[in-house]
């Protein structure tokens, strides 16, 4: 009996020490640290870019940068509002939209960044992401399939089972594909592709952005559908994945940096490494995300997509849920045929 | 003495006990004897104080006890199971409750409770070590420790066999005259019962058939319950003994209880 | 009143109460308060959308199959699983195995699960390269229901097996002496002592498929269920949290019918007086044949990790199949690791320790106390809401309510979380260990001057240190492995390892995953063997002690 005691009375202690250790971390550290949280939804390569500029301006060990998935934080940035821990956040622009919407949350920016295209002014963005095909070479040659050149090549009953593309309900990386059908094929144009597609696609229509890259890696499905420097890293890494640029177009979504207003209680440094993360980052970034989308930058890399278009409407989530809406009339259409 | 007067009990509406009058003097055994559902238990554990009354008085030297919490009464219990704790061995179980009320029973006492029950050879035992009749010892010792005004027991008999029961059944005795123990005991078996005690107190469909000595039960029954359900079993197993040993096949030894 | 006032208990049942008023209900009825918000106050519309919109009645039809179908597969598997360890005479080390493996799956988490069946199952996968076949297609029905019984399968296991143990088994003798059919011994001594555990398993896996959303995102298909609408709408390319509400509150119904149906199952519960040890009939065909179904049953679902020890391993898989450190090395050259190992230890521990001492305080009030039925009641419908709220749906709540409080971003919120989404299961081990013990005990001891609390340390807690310790354990591997709630109320400071692995998920790093993983199923194991370590030296001492006390007793003071 004694031993257990001297066990069970060992963990309790524990138990108080690290609980004291947590109260003390939890609540304190924080705010006296002064350090300016980062939430972001960026790949490993824009965050490396991002603690590159940051790094390199003195701002090392002032910061927290935490990455989420792009509907946690989508959801955390809707439910939190100005509660929110991050002081700076970076995110899908049109999140950013809804949030500013909903919570009235972000401050306008105080710095000048002169923009190619307008956006609004409380955030500016870091990157656009393009989307393009992918395929797996191994697949595409066991399975004797002919190379796709644009998006409606896929519809072709020949890839039936051997495509992977996003559904629009659940990710925006989806919005890319049904941006180039919207604007080269009208919207009965595009409904009628996306059905074939889909029916290509059968089970393989995803929830989340970057599973129809993993099918392909895995070689579950020969051709995908999602963000193009995804699929040009894995590449460059020697897997036996290559990208076609669709004739339709590489349509692109921004991501952008914002920064909390949380009032008296907000962090100056917080916009100063907004404008850091502008001003020196975006030149690593453009590496991996290549499109020009300040005055004074150009669409030189080597990495450059082929057909690089911009969708003539803005970005809204009304036209989001009505391409939405293309997509589950173009889910009943696939049944049909 | 204990009087009980008027007592009446019910679950539910259902009434369990009724005009249950009686008086127990100082140093008796008292079996209460009943088929099970009469309500025999409901009894022992209104006594004890685990169940309150609806109506009446249970008096315990002069003294109406009906108000008094369980803990408080000065009572106590051996279960039918023994309710001994399996993460403590004998000697732990036995003075578990020193642990309370350290001055209640002197270590001498202790010594010789132990030794009464012959529990000395067990005391370092796990309880799952032990056989019904030891446990039964045990638990009695334990409850003894705790010097109760008044000794219940709950079919203290039932799970043991034959020479054990005789065993235990003078342990019983011995303790009652030993420490002039008022002793309530329940059981169904009208042996055990009428064997045991001073009086026996019986029950039939929540009130008294009969109370009174084993002698006047057996001589006088009051009543045809008592006639054919207590004594006829009785009869029967007198009976079956005497045809067992009839002339001729008597055993070669004598009686040894003990 | 000589009765005990049971203040003890009223007081723990308070507290308990209050625990999941507070983030229980409180959160959830701020959240289901959205569904009915509109643009014009109060309205219906939400649910007409909702009802309306395309597949949602199929997907809630198929989640409702599945999920039945998937629950009743695990049981009958798990009561295979235990039936081998309790009926069979098996040796003692081929019933250590099961035992240990049939729980194998819960240590690692779940995120990992519809990777590992597509690396297995799918048409380049491990097992599929070892048959030269793809066995089946993963995709969809199949596929779920793959997942969800390896998912649910520890939970069934450890429900059924716990009242095995319990259940007399000289009962199976009597009936086969009063002549009964082998198939009458069997319903009658087995199955009918165990229905009301074979519906809680049922239950419990039920709810555990009904609410995931980690395997249908993986191998869901075109079968779309109910949990994947509930993600599309809270947390898809447009979030709507009203929407998502209502959708969770559909997802209550099934909750609600359990409840009665429990209600119902209650009375077929049996109470054991005294488990009888006896030696099993010998029966060498039903040795050799349920032997050989719990291997192949274990075989199964661990050929189905098998690949999580060798992807994190190999250069590239399937394509360069090279052994290779780089991975691991990668992994820990992370600083951040330490940050959030040491989280996810912290949190898991107290986890555990805030767990057991909550799953303890409500089944005693339920198993060891004379408060009426319908208060126990009470922590009953807590326990089944507990098990029947998806993890997304707690977390989001969470966030709703308890933003700009100090609770927010600390470790403290993310404790009581697991503490509460975990919190059925271990009620229901710790209730029935408390139910079988003896009933006379608290009498007994408060004759002897205890008081009900002394009782409880001196007498009840040591005997159900065995049950206890599992509880810890429980609790402490489940809050290593859970991610769906922990993702939305983890702080920058207060990230764990499983949202590290989302993260790595995020970036399409899957060796780094499992790798993660790897890492987590070492830490559970080592917490396990750590757990079972404190329990067995527990019985040990004691031998060691009887043996070695002398025979005159102490002095008594």
């Amino acid at each position: 009996m004694k031993n257990v005691k001297r066990h069970m009375s060992l963990l309790l202690a524990a138990a108080m020490l690290s609980a004291a250790v947590l109260t003390g971390c939890g609540s304190g550290s924080g705010a006296a640290s002064g350090e300016v949280v980062i939430y972001t939804n960026a790949d490993d390569e824009a965050m490396e870019a991002m603690k590159h500029a940051l790094d390199a301006n003195g701002y090392e060990g002032k910061y927290l940068m935490q990455s989420f998935g792009t509907s946690e934080l989508g959801g955390k940035l809707l439910a939190e509002g100005t509660n929110i821990e991050a002081d700076l956040v970076t995110m899908s622009s049109f999140y950013l939209d809804s949030a500013q919407e909903e919570n009235s949350m972000f401050k306008d920016l105080e710095f000048d960044a002169p923009t190619i295209d307008e956006y609004p002014s409380f955030y500016t963005p870091i990157t656009a992401q393009e989307g393009a095909i992918f395929v797996n070479t191994e697949m595409m040659a066991e399975n004797n399939l002919p190379m796709p050149a644009c998006l409606k090549d896929l519809t072709n009953p020949v890839y039936e089972g051997q495509i992977s593309v996003t559904d629009i309900q659940s990710s925006s990386t989806a919005w890319l594909l049904m941006q180039a059908l919207v604007s080269t094929y009208g919207e009965d144009g595009a409904e009628e592709v996306l059905a074939g597609i889909y029916k290509n696609a059968g089970p393989h229509i995803e929830s989340s952005g970057s599973a129809p890259l993993k099918k392909v890696r895995a070689g579950e499905v020969a051709i995908g559908f999602g963000l193009r420097h995804q699929a040009v890293a894995d590449k460059a890494d020697g897997l036996p994945i290559d990208y076609i640029d669709p004739t339709e177009g590489n349509f692109s979504l921004t991501e952008s940096v914002a920064v909390v207003d949380k009032g008296d209680k907000s962090n100056p440094l917080a916009m100063e490494m907004a404008e850091c993360i502008i001003k020196n980052g975006r030149e690593e970034l453009q590496q991996t995300y290549p499109l020009a989308i300040y005055e004074g930058e150009t669409n030189d890399s080597e990495n450059l997509s082929a057909y690089p278009m911009v969708f003539p409407e803005p970005l809204t989530v009304e036209l989001l849920e009505k391409h939405q809406q293309i997509s589950e009339n173009a889910k009943v259409l696939a049944e049909e045929l | 003495m204990l009087e009980i007067k008027n007592l009446k009990k019910s679950y539910d509406g259902v009434t369990i006990l009724h005009d249950i009058n009686l008086a127990i003097d100082d140093g008796e055994i008292v079996s209460i004897l009943g088929p099970s559902g009469c309500g025999k238990t409901t009894l022992l554990n209104l006594v004890l104080g685990l169940a309150d009354a609806d109506e009446g008085e249970i008096l315990f030297q002069g003294e109406n006890v009906l108000n008094v919490p369980m803990e408080q009464r000065g009572f106590n219990i051996v279960f039918q199971d023994y309710a001994l704790f399996p993460n403590l061995n004998v000697y732990k179980n036995i003075t578990y409750g020193l642990r309370n009320n350290p001055s209640i029973s002197t270590r001498q006492e202790v010594e010789d409770l132990i030794d009464l029950l012959g529990l000395r050879e067990h005391l370092d035992k796990k309880i799952e070590q032990l056989s019904g009749g030891q446990k039964q010892r045990v638990a009695l010792a334990r409850t003894m420790v705790m010097k109760p005004k008044i000794l219940l027991l709950d079919e203290p008999l039932s799970a043991l066999d034959g020479v054990i029961k005789e065993s235990i059944k003078a342990k019983i005795k011995q303790i009652a005259r030993d420490y002039h123990l008022t002793t309530i005991i329940v059981t169904h078996d009208p042996e055990e019962a009428l064997t045991l005690s001073d009086k026996v107190l019986i029950i039939q469909n929540g009130t008294i058939s009969q109370y009174g000595k084993p002698d006047d039960i057996i001589q006088k029954p009051e009543n045809d319950f008592v006639k054919e359900f207590i004594l006829n079993q009785l009869l029967i197993k007198k009976n079956n003994i005497f045809t067992l040993f009839r002339q001729g096949n008597e055993p070669k030894i004598a009686a040894q209880v003990g | 009143m000589n009765r005990r006032k049971e203040n003890e208990i009223k007081g723990i049942f308070g507290l308990v109460v209050l625990v999941f008023l507070i983030f229980l209900l409180i959160p959830l009825a701020r959240l289901f308060l959205k569904s009915f918000m509109g643009d014009t106050g109060l309205m219906l519309g939400h649910y007409a959308e909702v009802l309306t919109g395309r597949g949602f009645l199929e997907a809630f039809g198929n989640s409702l199959l599945i999920s039945s179908v998937s629950a009743v597969v695990t049981t009958v598997l798990a009561f295979i699983l235990a039936y081998a360890v309790h009926y069979c005479n098996l040796p003692g080390g081929y019933k250590g195995f099961i035992n240990r493996a049939a729980v194998a799956p819960m240590l690692l988490p779940t995120i990992t699960y519809g990777f590992a069946i597509i690396y297995s199952f799918g048409k380049q996968g491990l097992i599929t390269q070892l048959f030269g076949t793809q066995l089946f297609d993963i995709y969809g029905f199949n596929g779920l229901l793959l997942g969800y019984v390896i998912y649910t399968l520890p939970v069934s296991f450890l429900l059924l097996s716990n009242t095995m143990s319990y259940v007399d088994k000289k009962f199976s003798i009597v009936s086969r002496i009063m002549g009964d059919s082998p198939f009458a011994t069997f319903v009658g001594t087995v199955l009918r002592p165990l229905l009301g555990t074979l519906a809680a398993s049922f239950v419990q896996c039920f709810f555990l498929c009904f609410t995931d959303y980690g395997i249908p995102a993986s191998v869901g298909g075109e079968f779309e269920v109910v949990a994947t609408v509930l993600y599309n709408e809270m947390l898809g390319s447009v979030p709507n949290f009203s929407r998502g509400a209502c959708v969770a509150m559909m997802m209550l119904i099934p909750s609600v019918v359990t409840i009665a149906l429990l209600h119902y199952l209650e009375k077929y519960n049996i109470r054991y007086n005294k488990i009888s040890q006896i030696e099993i009939r010998k029966g060498a065909v039903r040795d050799a044949v349920f032997g050989v179904l719990s291997a192949l049953i274990l075989l199964c679902v661990l050929s189905v990790f098998a690949v999580i020890f060798v992807v994190p391993f190999v250069d590239e898989w399937p394509y360069r199949i090279r052994f290779t450190l780089e991975h691991v090395i990668s992994v820990f050259s992370d600083n951040s690791l330490i940050t959030v190992c040491r989280n996810s230890l912290i949190a898991a521990f107290l986890t555990a320790a805030v767990g057991s001492l909550t799953t303890y305080g409500a089944a005693l009030t339920t198993a060891r106390s004379h408060l009426p039925g319908k208060v126990k009641q009470v922590i009953e419908n807590i326990s089944l809401i507990t098990n029947t709220i998806p993890g997304m749906v707690i977390g989001i709540a969470y966030m709703l309510v308890f933003s700009g409080t100090p609770l927010q971003n600390t470790l403290f919120i993310i404790i009581i979380c697991n503490v509460i989404h975990y919190f059925s299961t271990p009620y229901l081990m710790m209730k029935s260990s408390l139910t079988k013990m003896n009933a006379s005990w608290e009498t007994t001891a408060m004759l002897m001057g205890d008081t009900w609390l002394k009782t409880i340390v001196r007498v009840v807690t040591p005997n159900a240190m065995g049950t206890i310790l599992e509880v810890f354990s429980y609790y402490f591997v489940n809050a290593m492995v859970t991610v769906s709630a922990v993702i939305f109320i983890a702080g920058a400071r207060t990230m764990v390892i499983t949202t590290k692995i989302k993260e790595l998920q995020y970036y399409t790093k899957f060796n780094e995953v499992f790798v993660l993983s790897l890492l987590i199923l070492a830490v559970n194991l080592a917490a396990k063997s750590l757990f079972h370590y404190i329990a067995t030296d527990r019985q040990k001492v004691k031998v060691k002690k009887t043996a070695r006390r002398p025979v005159v007793s102490k002095s008594i003071s």
